[in-house]
């Protein structure tokens, strides 16, 4: 959590989500669910693969929920920086 | 609740995308102009000959919101707006609004959400194979364009594809009439969809050597119905969707009553998976009259199939002499194709949509681009210019399919 690395992502991907679905920065908290957003399942994956685009990252092949906007940073601490 | 007495089924709304004009006002003038909708394709894949077709030029943001237009295939985006006009038409002037709680979708299609399909395919095989939108398998089943109307419009009645090539929406208009008429439902949005114009879709049709040669200095004209220097068909997208319902029901909400169905005949040739024949179709025509309880001789227009390739057409102006015996050679029959192109999946039910305006309107919508007939081919075609103030009381319109899946619709004056 502490590795800066990470706070950076985290704060690019929710800018991202911000300009992505139109939604106030403050409301990005970690606790916060998807629902709540009025972001559903498919949307958010077809958001998590430009993510990966954007920033360069790869993501695990994971099957994890994505319920709470925390599960998308913990899904994107676990990410791998693309080969070029 | 299923009422076993027979009622009358009526359409109360039509919605229509189309390259003639994405309503129905704009399609109904184009057919009396007889406006041509094919135009040269902007993503003309390598070929052999230019590529020409029935686009719908449409801005959906216009129709549509954001979210509905960034995740789903052109087919579903088409079939909204095309069922959102039908359900504002059906509830205009009415005193209540259609009861579409309960109602049925009934939707063809030929090949869904294809471009979905092409996006997926060319990520798979051109880069590196990782990167499949998730959307891909939600945008390209065929039966996603009825999911988002029973959606939009809260519809918990029966919701069914049908995919039967060139006759799907006319199957599934036809199958929607019966499901009213015999009781299981009082109402439906019926029609079909299509949006294939996509390279390696166009490239698959071409191999079948039926798509028609442009002429280059006037690709507009392209698709020659019945005319002796006919090449193929011109492929073409859109939508058409209609709202039915039981007419006791339209009545007594105040709707407006567009025009009766009255038959529908569903005849499989059970020969050749892709030769027309002119017995299966003659069956078919046959078949809707019997329903209709008419006599040939009470038809007063024929929508043709009419692809314009060199077999279909002369095939099915044989079945229409079988059927109509001398009266062929003075019924009007025409092919709207000439001036929208094949819409496949869709065309069943735009064509019958044509012959619902020719009947409200009492006019005969062209052959256009019939300078010298096929002598093979010698019935009234309407050549080239639409023929305003008749009188008609019960129009045709007939659905060839590949598959030898053929269908014939008969509506009425209300």
């Amino acid at each position: 959590m502490s590795d800066p690395r990470n706070e950076v992502l985290r704060n690019q991907l929710k800018e991202m989500i911000a300009e992505e679905f139109k939604i106030p920065l403050e409301k990005l908290t970690p606790d916060v669910t998807m629902e709540a957003l009025g972001i559903d399942s498919l949307s958010l994956i077809d958001f998590m693969f430009d993510v990966e685009d954007k920033l360069g990252l790869e993501m695990p092949d994971s099957r994890t929920p994505l319920v709470t906007l925390g599960d998308v940073f913990a899904e994107i601490d676990k990410a791998t920086v693309k080969a070029k | 609740m299923i009422n076993s007495s027979i009622r009358p089924v009526c359409v109360t709304g039509i919605g229509i995308v189309s390259p003639l004009g994405n309503n129905l006002n704009s399609f109904t003038r184009a057919l009396q102009s007889g406006q041509s909708g094919i135009q040269v394709l902007s993503n003309q894949p390598p070929s052999r000959s230019l590529r020409v077709g029935g686009v719908v030029n449409i801005n959906f943001s216009d129709y549509l919101g954001l979210a509905q237009i960034s995740i789903l295939d052109r087919v579903s985006l088409l079939a909204l707006v095309a069922a959102s006009e039908a359900v504002q038409n059906a509830n205009d002037h009415a005193s209540s609004p259609a009861a579409l709680n309960q109602a049925g979708v009934y939707l063809g299609t030929g090949i869904g959400g294809i471009q979905a399909l092409e996006n997926a395919y060319a990520e798979h095989f051109l880069r590196d194979g990782k990167r499949i939108k998730p959307f891909t398998v939600v945008q390209a089943m065929n039966n996603a364009s009825a999911g988002h109307i029973a959606m939009e419009f809260k519809c918990h009645g029966p919701s069914l594809t049908y995919s039967t090539a060139c006759s799907s929406s006319a199957m599934a208009i036809g199958e929607a009439y019966r499901a009213i008429k015999h009781g299981y439902i009082d109402c439906a949005l019926a029609g079909g969809t299509e949006a294939m114009l996509v390279p390696g879709t166009i490239d698959a049709w071409d191999a079948l050597r039926t798509l028609a040669i442009a002429d280059a200095d006037n690709p507009a004209s392209a698709c020659k119905p019945f005319s002796k220097n006919r090449t193929g068909l011109v492929l073409a997208e859109g939508a058409a969707v209609i709202v039915l319902e039981a007419l006791d029901v339209a009545l007594k909400r105040g709707a407006t009553i567009y025009a009766l169905i009255s038959g529908y005949g569903s005849h499989t040739d059970a020969k050749h998976l892709t030769k027309p024949d002119a017995d299966g179709q003659t069956a078919t025509m046959r078949a809707a009259l019997r329903e209709a309880r008419l006599d040939p001789g009470a038809i007063g227009y024929v929508n043709a199939h009419g692809t314009a390739t060199l077999a279909g057409d002369v095939v099915e102006t044989n079945a229409i002499k079988q059927v109509f015996g001398q009266y062929a050679h003075t019924l009007p029959v025409s092919s709207t194709k000439s001036m929208h192109g094949h819409l496949m999946g869709a065309t069943g039910a735009i064509e019958f949509v044509a012959a619902l305006c020719a009947l409200r309107e009492n006019f005969l919508p062209p052959t256009i681009n019939l300078a010298e007939p096929d002598p093979a081919c010698d019935l009234d075609y309407v050549a080239n210019t639409a023929r305003m103030g008749v009188s008609l009381l019960h129009v045709m319109s007939n659905s060839f399919a590949f598959g030898g899946s053929n269908a014939c619709l008969i509506a009425s004056a209300s």
